[in-house]
């Protein structure tokens, strides 16, 4: 009785509002009307005795051209019409004619469409009598929905077939729908599983259904998104979220989660720029900061997770949601800017057998395609080494006797002191040639890299308790033999002890130790600077050589006389005797607790506590260079009596560093979720407090002997004589400690209402305050806030299209922050002694601003999902405009205030906008035995600097170089690229550049003229140096067991700048680049190349005028085999007797390569010039018993 | 309505939670020793921070042609009184002099923070004391410069300088009248005087003798002698050494580059002039002419404050130990002189001549040193403007000397003769409220000085 009531009540209510709604929309229509006839002109005559209403359209159709849309049945129901019009309006015409007709009319363009008459208030009242006798007809549709195993599934959802009335099953998998005509459909969804109408005709009461698994279908049935805060399901959301389930993540079997996101997540893209401000690699639509921190926020089970990504092990996420606009976000606040990756971790549910499933993968990657590094070939480089050597370059470090000579100098020196003859020195310099130190480094530093990763995951619930019981193991071998372990630990808890209580327990273990390997990487060791592509590691019978890269081996023979520790450097020995390790352990506790205190209402609580800490030890041991070189060089020694005084004792160097993250959160949070017939609302309201510090802690020991423990000690204060030289130096490594402490306080509340499932209002509001901020904006109410509204077309009466089933249209806008946590709202002061008084001083190095706030992203989104009947096509599109203001830039500021800090200022006045289309079609082509599918990512997007204050912010000169770094330039993209116009090269081989448009070689002059005039004088800007659209394709076929999976992911319409041949710095020992070959050395040679003659000595502002000039820069454009993932699936249908359920084969590959690019050059435009990312090849067994 | 509760609960207890600094390396000033530390920034508080741009307009030195021309343009335009136009990177008495004004009042807003209770009375006083003592230094510095000269008849509508008395630079700021700038100046000074020592550690630091000297400065740019006899006389109490310029460990010859010790026993106050406009008076500037042949032989300052550099001179006598650093702190012979004058105004010839002949008798070869008499107080006050002017030369106290002088009717018109051309700056002329930088006031919409 208690539900009939509720139908009643709101059934009236909603009428009413319906009526009102029609009439609005009547209005409007009308009043659109009268405008377009207004302008069109249309006049009407008429002369009509006893005429049918087809004729009398059949005349207005010849008068006005205005063509007739209706039901033919509606003109035979049709009384005749009688009038008589002269110049009449269409609209007088039509009312006059429709008079007493059960008819009503409407103009749409040239169409006057004819409709029955909607149904009066009267009308309506008997209506809602006869559903009222209906009632007596109506059953109570009541039953139990069941997993394939048979056990019961909660939270299940059964629709009433054609209304909006829904329940869900309880704990035991019951549900029961009151008052349903007894030939009722439900429908019944369950995530995860295939959807099921059941016709309620002749049904047996209770109904037991039991749902099938779904295997391999895109359906978009009962999802939904968890913002952290709470799960709104999708069709009430009205912002715009993206959720990476389960199966996706996993075709992917990287370590980082994160990762995995790379090509499947729509609106997400991986960028390789070199931010300072960007760890993860990750931005969602464009940018939104220019001096701000660039990640997006990380939540993990709805905390926000501030520990290293690593340790979250990939095994454990059940799925990611993208929180992308301002509706989605805006929960989150100020940390919310660029946007939030919501991780949800597996867990077990109310009611469920015991499940396990086990992994086990193996991950192989190549050795690093060293060659794709371009440098000077060794016979190249030695000529340039000779050409140096004899232009007298070296003569002053020859004259130093210490500082260490490339083996050619060494060569050409003794040739040139007649120690040894001409032929001995070609023969020598020929041996170098040679050699290639790639070989070398591939030979001794690399190997491919191997990773192991086991998973066994448990999970469980009776009717009132639900356990989660995982562990992960990764073992890893990289690719400079460095190695890992990891072991992940997570334990689940949910007791339901009432019904009304339910009691939510974590605890999350990751532990890491890592190893360093052969410490070596490829051009890390120089002599004196030179990086020689012809080093030898190892002699013919793989003995370690010595490479004079800190000093010169003719010193490093005598110097110490005998008396101090070896002084040459093995590269090929020195990891042997160097461990680098760090022991990575983070926990984080939660608790949860949540209690439906009144029918609608709960209350949440929950607290985490994260701890990671790291603690890495670096030990040298004695046997080490870089120990025997530290002792070496704090040592004295007394020529007369041999006698070694050592200031850093004899021994092992350990040095030691901690840094450890510790954050809590607690959060009090009322929820209200009330679902009725044709309403529904949920909403939230809470308040979190949240502190996170950061404690650094870091110290050396010297003389460390570990067995029996004994160290020295040493002067850290005092400087000591140095050996070479005898200047004085402080020794490293003086206890450090350091202590950030960042706390929160939000408050925060969403609501979602949604009206007869079809119109959806959504709003949410938060307010941070922070030690960060200033004190003003603390005490300010500026809340961050949300609104958005969803409107389901396709649950229209009018949408009368049977092909589409789905289609909904969403539109928001709000603001969400961004926050520098390493800025502060307080004066910040260093410390010294002023010499005269002998007094120590403070003095202000950052004004105090109490009006820091956060940076402020804006974002209106709109779009449409839509899917066509059975899903055979489906998908959405968005649009968004991007709006960041009060971003941190430079300002200039009345100095009158604090005239200590020059007259710029950090403060929240840069601006920057952004728009962009995320676009996801997603397709099943095939549906038979052979399955094909399809999902296509489209990401438009476009982020602009509008505001900003430097001098170099008006000039595009600003913008020559590589476009790896945020530079803002007013009006362009904050990545862009810009170039100087290309002259060729004159008849002497020199770069020509444009002055005052005529072609020239007056460097200084074109740089300046590049600076002054920019595009009005030799600057050509190019165009974003980050991709404007972006996405993916992936097809994936299924045949009976097995599955593939390709992924290709596409970046079009950007630039880059490839590296080139710079003479300064190869003269000063860079490798160089091949394009040395190709330089101009004979007059002619600029016909066919522009590559500049070595012109010596090297004029800077030459070569800074070719290496920036626009023949580098190629369009980026490409195409990338991201990964392919193929997997068999054995089950006991196909093996009786199996020991497991099923177990799951699958095959990896990551990293395919580029498969189609812009440039000719054969370039990766994303590692132009460096080492690519290596292939990936991975194999895995899942069981599940 | 819970959560209105709740909101308000939390607001209320999460003022405290949220005042943890973040970054605890930073040193966010906050304990009695920061603060010191921060007044203690001698390069902030007395390095070259006061207007040098008022001492190369008054008239001690004059630019030669070649100096004239060795100078930058807007030096230049600044020296002929001209409408110089500058902006925060230019030479730019206008930032400097406020520098000292923002740490004075951090610390005021920080010092507030901090219970004051027997074990800290001390280290608080200090603090407090001496942050009201700077701000006041340096608006005194700021209003001589910046400003026309007190004047009760236009006190009320000429332009004074931006009191800042927040550390918040999101604060506008907007010019004081002269008459509120002066109150804020001697409120400040008097407020600092219980909290203050009467002797400092180190002259770097404000002290009771400095402020009594601060507010005899002040009192005497507006007019008032009784009250400025009132402060000079309670800062003589305090301090009244004088270097015998015949012999002192302070001076290391008179004959030396550099003759007197930073530091020396006559400084009160330590304080240099800014080095935009100062060093280039002091190096390429040479000393008026009728001023150096006013002095005489027997006078030892003719060889103590000056350098030949033919054909005429240059200053070398500052208390910075530095010839191209100009002094303008507080010394006790500005002070034995401001008494004279007090005295003679107040018709007290015999004790302004003794005062006078204090000072002079240690300026004086013992051998030629002769007491000046008088006859009357007028000539006595003749006579103690004279030294005045000898005396405290390149001391940034010329420029209001002489607009005090006009002010009373002395009717002083300044002159410069560059290459043939002649500029004059006719008593109270606008000019002498010097003109604020540019960019500040397109930026605060401070009003102009007329020039």
């Amino acid at each position: 009785m208690r539900f009939k009531r509720s139908v009643h009540g709101p059934k009236g209510y909603v009428h009413k509002v319906m009526l009102i709604m029609k009439l609005t929309v009547i209005l409007l229509i009308t009043g659109f009307l009268q405008i377009g006839l207004a302008a069109s002109g249309q006049r009407v005559s008429l002369n009509a005795k006893n005429q049918s209403l087809e004729q009398v359209f059949k005349q207005i159709r010849s008068q006005t051209s205005y063509d007739f849309i209706l039901d033919k049945k509606l003109l035979k129901k049709a009384k005749s019409v009688d009038v008589q019009l002269s110049n009449a309006s269409l609209d007088e015409a039509m009312s006059q004619i429709l008079a007493g007709q059960a008819l009503e009319y409407s103009i749409q363009e040239k169409t006057i469409v004819i409709k029955e008459k909607a149904p009066s208030f009267l009308d309506k009242a008997s209506v809602i009598l006869n559903s009222v006798q209906d009632l007596f007809r109506a059953i109570d549709a009541r039953g139990k929905i069941l997993d394939e195993k048979g056990s019961p599934l909660e939270g299940a959802t059964i629709v009433l077939k054609g209304t909006n009335r829904t329940t869900k099953t309880d704990a035991k998998g019951e549900f029961v729908i009151a008052n349903v005509p007894d030939d009722a459909m439900l429908v019944i969804r369950y995530v995860g599983y295939k959807e099921l109408e059941v016709s309620l005709k002749d049904a047996v009461m209770p109904l037991e259904i039991k749902l099938n698994v779904a295997t391999g279908e895109l359906e978009e049935v009962n999802v939904t998104y968890n913002t952290g805060y709470q799960n709104i399901p999708k069709e009430r959301t009205t912002g715009s979220f993206t959720l990476i389930d389960n199966k996706t993540l996993n075709q992917q079997v990287g370590t980082n989660i994160l990762k995995r996101l790379e090509g499947v997540t729509n609106g997400l893209q991986f960028l390789n720029k070199q931010d300072r401000n960007r760890k993860l690699g990750i931005a969602i639509r464009g940018f939104s900061t220019i001096n701000g921190p660039l990640d997006p926020l990380v939540v993990l089970d709805g905390f926000i997770y501030e520990g290293d990504i690593e340790n979250i092990n990939p095994n454990d996420v059940e799925n990611i949601t993208i929180l992308k606009d301002a509706a989605a976000a805006s929960i989150w606040g100020a940390r919310a800017g660029n946007g939030v990756i919501v991780i949800t971790t597996i867990k077990g549910k109310l009611n469920q057998k015991l499940q396990i499933s086990a992994s086990a993968n193996v991950l192989i990657s190549e050795k690093p395609d060293l060659y794709a590094v371009s440098q000077l070939s060794s016979s190249d480089y030695l000529s340039v080494e000779e050409f140096l050597f004899n232009s007298g370059y070296f003569n002053s470090a020859i004259a130093t006797p210490n500082t260490p000579l490339t083996p050619a100098v060494e060569i050409f020196n003794k040739r040139k002191l007649k120690i040894i003859s001409a032929a001995d020195s070609a023969r020598l310099i020929n041996e170098l040639a040679g050699i290639d130190s790639r070989d070398e480094y591939l030979k001794y530093f690399y190997t491919n890299a191997i990773t192991q990763r086991y998973a066994v995951n448990m999970r469980g619930g009776s009717s009132n308790n639900a356990y989660t019981f995982a562990v992960g193991y990764d073992k890893n071998l990289g690719q400079t033999y460095d190695k890992s372990d990891k072991l992940n630990v997570r334990i689940n808890n949910v007791y339901k002890p009432f019904k009304s209580l339910s009691i939510t327990t974590g605890l999350y273990y990751t532990n890491t130790k890592g190893n360093s390997g052969r410490l070596l990487n490829f051009q890390s060791l120089s002599t004196n600077g030179r990086i020689t592509p012809y080093l030898k590691f190892a002699d013919e019978d793989g003995k370690a050589l010595a490479v004079n890269s800190k000093y010169r081996g003719g010193y490093t023979d005598t110097a110490g006389a005998g008396k101090l520790l070896d002084w040459k450097y093995y590269p090929l020995d020195e990891y042997k005797s160097i461990t680098n390790t760090s022991v990575l352990q983070e926990y984080n506790v939660n608790l949860g607790v949540q209690y439906n205190f009144v029918k609608d209402f709960s209350f949440e609580g929950a607290y985490q506590y994260q701890n990671q800490q790291v603690e890495t030890e670096n030990l040298s041991g004695v046997n080490s260079f870089d120990a025997r070189d530290y002792i070496n060089t704090f040592s004295l020694l007394n020529r007369t009596t041999g006698v070694v005084k050592y200031n850093v004792p004899v021994g092992d160097i350990r040095r030691i560093g901690i840094s450890s993250i510790k954050s809590y959160t607690a959060r009090g949070q009322l929820s209200f979720n009330r679902e009725r017939e044709n309403h529904s609302l949920i909403g939230i309201l809470g308040a979190e407090l949240r502190q996170a510090s950061n404690v650094g802690n870091s110290s050396t020991i010297y003389g460390y002997k570990a067995d029996p423990l004994s160290y020295g000690n040493v002067d850290f204060i005092n400087q000591i004589p140095t050996f070479i030289t005898g200047s004085g130096r402080n020794i490293d490594g003086r206890p450090i400690y350091s202590n950030v402490v960042n706390r929160f306080v939000s408050f925060y509340t969403n609501l979602a209402y949604t009206l007869f499932g079809k119109y959806t209002i959504s709003g949410s509001a938060r307010k941070d305050g922070s030690n960060i901020f200033g004190v003003s904006t603390n005490d300010k109410w500026k809340p961050l806030w949300s609104a958005g509204l969803g409107w389901k077309i396709s649950n229209e009466d009018f949408f009368k299209f049977p092909l589409i089933s789905y289609l909904n249209f969403r539109a928001t806008y709000g603001y969400s922050g961004n926050v520098d946590l390493s800025r502060s709202a307080l004066a910040v002061a260093t410390y010294g002694t002023i010499a005269a008084s002998n007094l120590p001083f403070a003095r202000i190095s950052t004004l105090n601003n109490p009006e820091l706030r956060w940076e402020q992203v804006g974002t209106f989104n709109a779009g449409f999902d839509f899917s066509l009947k059975g899903n055979v096509l489906s998908g959405s599109i968005e649009y968004y405009r991007k709006k960041g203001t009060d971003l941190y830039g430079p300002a200039p500021f009345d100095y009158t205030a604090g005239g200590n800090i020059g007259n710029t200022i950090t403060r929240n006045v840069a601006n920057i906008k952004g728009e962009g289309i995320d676009f996801i079609l997603n397709t099943i082509n095939i549906d038979r035995r052979f399955r094909w599918t399809s999902s296509l990512i489209f990401n438009y997007a476009e982020t602009k600097v509008s505001a900003y204050f430097s001098p170099q912010s008006k000039r595009i000169s600003s913008l020559i170089g590589s476009g790896n770094v945020i530079t803002p330039v007013v009006g362009k993209p904050v990545y862009s690229i810009a170039a100087y116009k290309w002259g060729g090269l004159d008849n002497l081989g020199r770069p020509q550049g444009y002055l005052d448009n005529k072609l020239s070689i007056d460097y200084a002059r074109i740089i300046d003229e590049g600076a002054t005039k920019g595009t009005d004088g030799n600057l050509v800007y190019i165009g974003s140096a980050t991709p404007l659209y972006a996405g993916s394709l992936t097809n994936s076929f299924s045949f009976k067991h097995i599955t593939l999976s390709i992924n290709l992911n596409y970046k079009f319409d950007y630039y880059f700048r490839r590296p080139t041949l710079s003479y300064a710095t190869l003269i000063n020992g860079a490798p160089g680049h091949m394009d040395y070959v190709k330089r101009w050395q004979n007059p002619g040679d600029e016909l066919n190349t522009n590559v500049p003659a070595f012109i010596y000595p090297v004029d800077a502002q030459m070569g800074s005028i070719y290496s920036n000039s626009e023949i580098h820069v190629f369009k980026a454009d490409h195409i990338r085999l991201q990964h392919i993932a193929l997997s068999y699936t054995l089950d006991r249908h196909l093996a009786k007797g199996l020991p497991f359920k099923d177990l799951q084969v699958g095959f990896n590959l990551a990293n395919g390569g580029i498969i189609w690019r812009a440039n000719k050059e054969g370039l990766d435009p994303e590692n132009a010039g460096a080492i690519p990312p290596a292939k990936v090849y991975a194999l895995s067994f899942t069981a599940n018993f | 309505m819970v959560g209105l509760i709740l909101v308000a609960c939390l607001n209320f207890s999460c003022k405290k939670f949220l005042e943890e600094k973040s970054d605890k390396t930073l040193v966010t000033p906050s304990t009695l020793a920061d603060l010191q530390a921060l007044l203690d920034d001698a390069t902030i508080m007395n390095g070259e921070k006061t207007s040098s741009m008022m001492e190369s307009s008054a008239d001690n030195g004059f630019y030669p042609l070649a100096g004239y021309n060795a100078i930058g343009v807007l030096q230049q335009v600044s020296y002929r009184w001209g409408p110089a136009e500058y902006n925060a990177q230019d030479p730019n008495d206008w930032v400097t002099g406020y520098a000292p004004v923002y740490n004075s009042n951090l610390c005021l807003e920080l010092i507030e923070k901090i219970t004051r209770d027997a074990a800290t009375a001390v280290k608080w006083d200090n603090v407090k004391g001496s942050a009201l003592f700077y701000r006041a230094y340096y608006f005194l510095n700021l209003v001589w410069a910046f400003s026309k000269v007190y004047n009760e008849k236009s006190m009320d509508e000429d332009l004074g300088i931006a009191l800042r008395l927040h550390s918040d630079y999101n604060i506008p700021s907007v010019r004081a009248s002269v008459k509120t700038s002066y109150e804020q100046i001697l409120s400040d000074v008097k407020a600092s005087i219980q909290y203050l020592p009467s002797l400092p550690q180190h002259t770097y630091r404000p002290s009771k003798s400095a402020a009594f000297g601060l507010l005899a400065r002040t009192y005497l740019s507006m007019g008032k002698y009784d009250s400025t006899y009132k402060y000079v006389n309670l800062c003589l109490q305090i301090k009244n050494d004088l270097m015998d310029y015949n012999s002192d460990p302070s001076i290391a010859g008179l004959t030396s580059g550099t003759p007197f010790a930073k530091f020396n026993k006559e400084t009160i106050f330590y304080s240099e002039m800014t080095l935009g406009y100062g060093s280039n008076l002091a190096f390429r500037g040479r000393v008026d002419s009728v001023l150096y042949a006013s002095y005489v032989t027997g006078d030892l300052r003719k060889i103590g404050f000056f350098l030949a550099a033919a054909p005429y001179q240059r200053f070398k006598g500052s208390y910075t130990k530095n010839q191209t650093l100009l002094f303008s702190g507080i010394a006790t012979d500005e002070m034995f002189l401001t008494r004279a004058e007090c005295f003679a105004r107040m018709g007290d010839k015999e004790s302004a001549l003794s005062d006078l002949n204090t000072l002079l008798k240690k300026r004086w070869t013992v051998a030629d040193f002769v007491p000046l008499t008088a006859n009357t107080s007028v000539e006595a006050l003749e006579l103690v403007l004279t030294e005045r002017r000898k005396e405290l030369l390149f001391r940034g106290l010329r420029w209001i000397d002489l607009k005090r002088y006009n002010r009373d009717g002395a009717n002083i018109t300044l002159k410069r003769v560059i290459n043939g051309v002649t500029y004059t700056l006719p008593p109270n002329d606008n000019r002498y409220a010097l003109p604020l930088p540019k960019d500040i006031v397109d930026l605060t919409g401070m009003p102009q000085n007329p020039q």
